[in-house]
C-alpha cells in the first residue's frame, strides 16, 4: 500500500509538470501494476485521452504480450485513480469489464461515478458487464492540492472540488501490495 | 428557402422542453367592479405575493357572449389544505383583517402552471388554464417544427449519413459491428475524417468508431494517439493541407476570389455551402482564415455523423471534444444521446450540442436487422 500512495500522485503529478490536468491512476491485476496513465490531453489534441484510457490500453498490451485474455484478467483488475473518473471513463470501465475503482476527490465537474451521472453502477440492457464498485476518498486531499495548483494556474474562476469522506473504506479489502513490481517510471 | 423534413429527423431536446406542463392550484375569484381592479392588484400583490409563481399574470379577462369578465389570481392553495372544504373570502383573508374585499365575487379554486412555459406547446397548454408570460425562442421553435435546416442542408446531411452507412457496411464485411462515422466542418461540409468500428478486429472495447474518428480529428491537427494501420475507409484530412490552404490565403491577392478554392482537392465528397453574393471578398478572405482557425482546437465546429446512437463513452468524448452537431440513425437502448441519457444536455456539464436523431433511419436500421 505504502507504494501505491507513493506512486498515484507521482503520476498526477507528472501530468500537472507536462501542463495536463494533474491526473494519474494504475490499474492493479493481482498485486502486479499491469497498466498505468497520466492525463496525455494537450499533447495530444485529443480530449479524450484521459489517463483512465491510457493505463486501459497499456493494460491490453499486459494482456497481449502474455497472451491471455484481457477479459479474464479485467473481472480481476482495480483501477486507482485521484479524481472521480468522468463519464468517458466510467462508461470505459465499464465496457471494458474492471472490476472496481478506487478514487481520491470526486469529480464535480464530470463525475461519472454518481457527480454528474451514475454511469459506474446503471443497469445496461444489451450487455452482461456488471456494475463497476466505486470506493471514494483515497489520497483525496493530495489529489484537491494538485487540482487546486493545476487550476490556480489556469482557470482562477474555477470552483475548488469537494471531498467525499471515505465512509465504507475499511469494509471493502484492498488488494495486497507485497510484492510489486515496480516499472521504470518515464 | 425553409420547409419541413420529408424524413424522420427530430432533434433530440432536452426533457423540461417535451414533457407536459406542471399544474399547482390557486384560489381566484371574479371581479364584480371592474374599476376596482388595479386596487385589488395592488393590495393582493402585498398581502399574497406570487413569488412562486413569477410568470402568472394575476387578472384574466373571459369573453362570455361579448361580454369581458375578470377573474383575479388570490393566492396558492397550501399542499396541505383539503379541496373538499371550500373556504369563505372571509377565510382567505383572516390573515389580513384590513383588505378591503369590495369588488371580488364568487371564490372558486383553479390550476395555473407551476412554471414559465420554454415551448411554444407548453406555452399554450399553459395559457388554456390561466394566463401566463412566456418568451419564445425562435431558434427552439425551428428545432421542434422540424424547420431547422433548410432543404439544401438536409440533403447534405443525408449524403452525409449515407457515407457513414457505407463505412458501417464496409466496418460489417471484416466483421466488425456496423458503426460508421463521419466527421465534417459545419460550415464549409469540408470531411475531416471518417472511419468504422474496430473493436472486434482489434481486441480493443475501447475502439468504437465514435472514439476512432476523434483521434483522428486530433491527427489531421497534427496530434493523434491511436496508431490504426492502414485500413481502407478510414481518411483524415493530412495535417499539412490545412496550412497549406492557410499559406495560399495569405498569398491571396484577389479579394474578390470565391471561396471554392477553399476546398479540399482529394477527391473526398465535398459540400460547399452557399455563399451570400453580397458578401465582399474581403469578408470572405476574413472568414476563411476565422473557419481554419477555429476548427483547428479540438472539434470545435465540427459535425459528426454516426450509424447508430452513441454509448456514454463516446457521448461524453463528443462533450469533451467540444463537438458542435451530432446526427445519427438509429437509437440503442443503452444510447447516451437520448435514450438511457441524454449527456448532450445534461444539466452541469461544460459543454452542449444539438442532437438529431432518425436520419436515413431505415438504412441504418438495416445495418442492425440481424443483430439480435
Amino acid at each position: 500500500m505504502t507504494k501505491l500512495l507513493f506512486l498515484l500522485p507521482f503520476q498526477a503529478k507528472a501530468a500537472l509538470l507536462q501542463g495536463e490536468v494533474p491526473v494519474g491512476c494504475l490499474l492493479v491485476y493481482d498485486g502486479q501494476i499491469i497498466g498505468k496513465g497520466k492525463n496525455g490531453v494537450n499533447f495530444t489534441k485529443n480530449a479524450t485521452r484521459h489517463a483512465e484510457m491510457l493505463a486501459i490500453e497499456e493494460a491490453l498490451d499486459w494482456c497481449k504480450n502474455r497472451n491471455v485474455a484481457y477479459k479474464e484478467v479485467f473481472a480481476r483488475t482495480d483501477l486507482y485513480v485521484n479524481v472521480e473518473p468522468c463519464i468517458m471513463c466510467a462508461g470505459a470501465l465499464r465496457i471494458s469489464g474492471l472490476r472496481r475503482v478506487v478514487y481520491g476527490c470526486s469529480n464535480e465537474r464530470f463525475g461519472g461515478c454518481g457527480s454528474i451521472l451514475d454511469v459506474a453502477s446503471d443497469q445496461r440492457t444489451t450487455d452482461s458487464q456488471p456494475v463497476l464498485q466505486c470506493v471514494p476518498g483515497i489520497f483525496a486531499e493530495t489529489s484537491v492540492q494538485l487540482l487546486k495548483e493545476f487550476y490556480r494556474g489556469q482557470n482562477p474562476n474555477a470552483p475548488n472540488p469537494k471531498v467525499k469522506k471515505a465512509h465504507d473504506i475499511q469494509d471493502i479489502p484492498l488488494p495486497s501490495l507485497e510484492g510489486v513490481q515496480m516499472k521504470d517510471p518515464t | 428557402m425553409k420547409m419541413k423534413h420529408s424524413g424522420t429527423m427530430k432533434a433530440v431536446l432536452a426533457d423540461d422542453l417535451t414533457k407536459s406542463m406542471e399544474f399547482v392550484r390557486v384560489y381566484a375569484a371574479d371581479i364584480t367592479n371592474k374599476k376596482e381592479t388595479s386596487r385589488l392588484v395592488k393590495q393582493l400583490g402585498e398581502i399574497f405575493p406570487l413569488t412562486r409563481l413569477p410568470h402568472m399574470k394575476r387578472v384574466r379577462c373571459l369573453k362570455e357572449n361579448e361580454e369581458k369578465h375578470l377573474q383575479i389570481i388570490l393566492c396558492c392553495v397550501d399542499q396541505e389544505e383539503d379541496l373538499s372544504s371550500s373556504p369563505t373570502l372571509n377565510e382567505i383573508f383572516q390573515k389580513a383583517p384590513g383588505f378591503d374585499q369590495t369588488g371580488l365575487g364568487n371564490l372558486f379554486s383553479t390550476r395555473v402552471a407551476r412554471n414559465q412555459p420554454k415551448t411554444r406547446a407548453q406555452f399554450e397548454e399553459a395559457q388554456s388554464h390561466w394566463p401566463t408570460s412566456f418568451h419564445e425562442d425562435l431558434e427552439l421553435t425551428k428545432l421542434l417544427n422540424g424547420t431547422y435546416f433548410t432543404k439544401t442542408e438536409q440533403e447534405r446531411i443525408n449524403l452525409h449519413m449515407q457515407m457513414a452507412v457505407e463505412l458501417a457496411d464496409q466496418g460489417k464485411q471484416s466483421g466488425e459491428v456496423p458503426i460508421g462515422v463521419v466527421i465534417v466542418n459545419s460550415d464549409s461540409s469540408e470531411v475531416v475524417a471518417s472511419c468504422y468500428d474496430l473493436r472486434n478486429t482489434a481486441s480493443n472495447p475501447l475502439y468504437h468508431a465514435v472514439m476512432l474518428c476523434v483521434d483522428l480529428v486530433a491527427r489531421s491537427q497534427g496530434g493523434g494517439a491511436w496508431e490504426i494501420q492502414d485500413t481502407p475507409g478510414f481518411w483524415w484530412r493530412k495535417p499539412h493541407e490545412a496550412s497549406n490552404r492557410l499559406a495560399d490565403l495569405s498569398s491571396d491577392t484577389s479579394l474578390g476570389s470565391q471561396p471554392d478554392n477553399l476546398q479540399n482537392d482529394v477527391g473526398q465528397p465535398t459540400l460547399v455551402r452557399d455563399v451570400t453574393e453580397s458578401q465582399s471578398g474581403q469578408n470572405n478572405l476574413k472568414r476563411k482564415f476565422n473557419e481554419l482557425d477555429d476548427s483547428s482546437y479540438l472539434c470545435t465546429n465540427l459535425d459528426l455523423y454516426v450509424t447508430q446512437e452513441p454509448c456514454s463513452m463516446c457521448a461524453m468524448a463528443l462533450v469533451h471534444s467540444r463537438i458542435h452537431h451530432v446526427f445519427y440513425g438509429v437509437t440503442h437502448p443503452d444510447g447516451a444521446l437520448g435514450s438511457r441519457y441524454k449527456i448532450h444536455c445534461q444539466p452541469g456539464l461544460n459543454h452542449h450540442f444539438q442532437v438529431f436523431r432518425g436520419v436515413l433511419e431505415e438504412k441504418c436500421r438495416n445495418l442492425y436487422s440481424e443483430i439480435t
